[in-house]
């Protein structure tokens, strides 16, 4: 009984995780370059990922640091299951919503209100979930009246606002964000990080990945580290951000 | 995951299904006047062109051959729009495949679901040459739908193969081209089964399209029963595909979001 109550508390665990990607000097995408390229070892294996392993409780809201190309984003694909690790197991419970980048599948061609249903329904949400939610949707956005207007003649400020008023609203567990924060002004920069404090309150889990030392400061209660795909940290924000900014400069 | 699993999976995500299919039949005639009965108009003009061409140039000794060209012609240009739009339907989406999480199997069950909703629309066009050409309908009609399920579960199980291996090698896509069109001539649309040299037939009756198109022609055109035991046989050999499409796509989908 009480082992599975502690299951029950893990958000997400990740044991042992090890990811490749093969690199190719020059990626074929047709047989006649694919043939041409045996033999003549044109790539070569980038392991990304060494055998990570972390657990994340339910509530906890982690930031994922580190320098560009360490590891980071590629965890927070495999925690949504975009991409499959190599080795290890991933273990999620509960629905997630992530902003891994803006606007993911967006139909440019379609109004933005179109493009709250058509997004909202990649989280498994219909017609009748999204109705009572779409003018909190609407106007958290700040969108007003473009709206009602396709979504290509939105500046990425727009589109970074629709996105993000999406998939806080779309009521998931888990929010797994990549530094999607960097666009939009200051104003919506606060708002969203209010946001996102509002939805901590409420326990949700977040994964956040961000260079913005000041915001992972405010927000996360816990730092992991990443550096050459291994987590080399893995403490409270502040333990981790001292470190972190020592060694890093 | 498990079959059963995913089944469950698929299903929580069917307003994304339902959607994409909204999306694919609204979208396909986006910015144009007639839009939706551009679905009827092409199989119209078509049924006019042929009858012109068939009755007075071309004179066949299939008895009114554009009725009996257009009863196979239908369902072969669903079939090869379906395999051509079901192809490319991964390799397409790589925006989402590389930014969001979905079952991978909601996009071709999509492009099959668009396709034989339009498919459906496209038959009343069928219907009224039937009706127009004096032949009429006939209460075989009824078993159209299951000809139909069979061809339908035959291209998906393609499909599933086709869009997977589409993502890793692009040939196939160009591929398909001549490979549509020599199916199609190897398939009794054009001419008659009964021109086939005997010494072939065996080998002939090896393409499912066969007996798909020749239940087609049992119904419309000659209005008999169709041969059931051939399209149980037929049915149960797209099920098998189905299922080996279903293996070969899981296998593959792990990684769509790197190689697309």
């Amino acid at each position: 009984m009480a082992k599975k109550s502690k299951k029950e508390d893990i958000a997400i665990s990740v044991k042992n995780v090890t990811k490749e990607f093969t690199v190719y000097e020059d990626k074929s995408y047709f047989l006649k370059e694919k043939i041409g390229h045996l033999g003549r070892n044109k790539k070569r294996k980038h392991v990304v990922l060494k055998n990570v392993s972390c657990d994340i409780k339910r509530g906890q809201s982690v930031a994922l640091i580190g320098v560009n190309g360490s590891g980071k984003s590629t965890l927070l694909k495999l925690l949504n299951k975009i991409i499959y690790p190599e080795q290890g197991t991933i273990e999620i419970n509960g629905k997630v919503s992530s902003m891994i980048e803006l606007g993911a599948g967006f139909n440019t061609d379609f109004t933005g209100r179109e493009n709250i249903y058509f997004n909202a329904s990649m989280y498994g949400l219909g017609k009748k979930d999204i109705d009572p939610i779409i003018d909190k949707i609407i106007e958290f956005s700040e969108l007003g009246d473009f709206i009602e207007t396709p979504v290509r003649t939105y500046s990425s400020g727009m589109y970074m606002r629709l996105a993000f008023s999406i998939a806080v609203n779309v009521q998931a567990e888990i929010l797994l964000i990549d530094e999607i924060l960097a666009v939009g002004d200051a104003h919506f920069q606060a708002k969203c990080l209010n946001k996102m404090k509002e939805l901590k309150a409420e326990g949700k889990t977040m994964v956040f990945v961000s260079h913005n030392v000041n915001q992972v400061k405010s927000f996360c209660d816990r730092a992991l580290w990443i550096k050459d795909g291994e987590i080399i940290m893995d403490d409270e924000t502040e333990k981790v951000l001292d470190e972190y900014i020592k060694v890093q400069g | 995951m498990s079959f059963i699993n995913k089944v469950k999976e698929i299903y929580k995500y069917r307003h994304m299904l339902f959607t994409l299919v909204k999306q694919d039949i609204n979208g396909r005639y986006k910015g144009s006047i007639f839009g939706f009965l551009w679905t009827l108009l092409n199989p119209l003009f078509m049924l006019l062109v042929y009858s012109v061409v068939f009755s007075i140039v071309f004179k066949s000794d299939i008895e009114n051959y554009p009725i009996y060209l257009f009863v196979c012609l239908m369902p072969w240009n669903a079939f090869n729009t379906m395999i051509g739009g079901g192809t490319t339907c991964v390799s397409n989406n790589a925006s989402i495949i590389k930014k969001v999480y979905f079952p991978r199997e909601v996009l071709p069950l999509s492009v099959v679901i668009s396709n034989t909703i339009q498919y459906c629309f496209s038959l009343v066009i069928t219907f009224i040459a039937l009706l127009v050409s004096g032949m009429g309908i006939t209460w075989y009609a009824i078993f159209l739908p299951l000809v139909m399920l069979v061809q339908v579960v035959f291209a998906f199980g393609l499909i599933l193969m086709l869009s997977a291996a589409n993502v890793y090698v692009r040939d196939v896509q160009y591929m398909m081209n001549p490979i549509m069109m020599i199916w199609m001539y190897a398939s009794p649309i054009l001419y008659s089964i009964t021109m086939v040299p005997e010494k072939w037939l065996p080998i002939y009756k090896l393409n499912p399209m066969v007996t798909i198109l020749q239940g087609y022609q049992s119904i419309l055109y000659n209005q008999t029963l169709p041969n059931f035991k051939a399209l149980g046989i037929v049915f149960l050999a797209s099920i098998a595909i189905c299922i080996i499409g279903y293996m070969i796509f899981n296998k593959l989908q792990r990684r769509f979001a790197e190689e697309v």
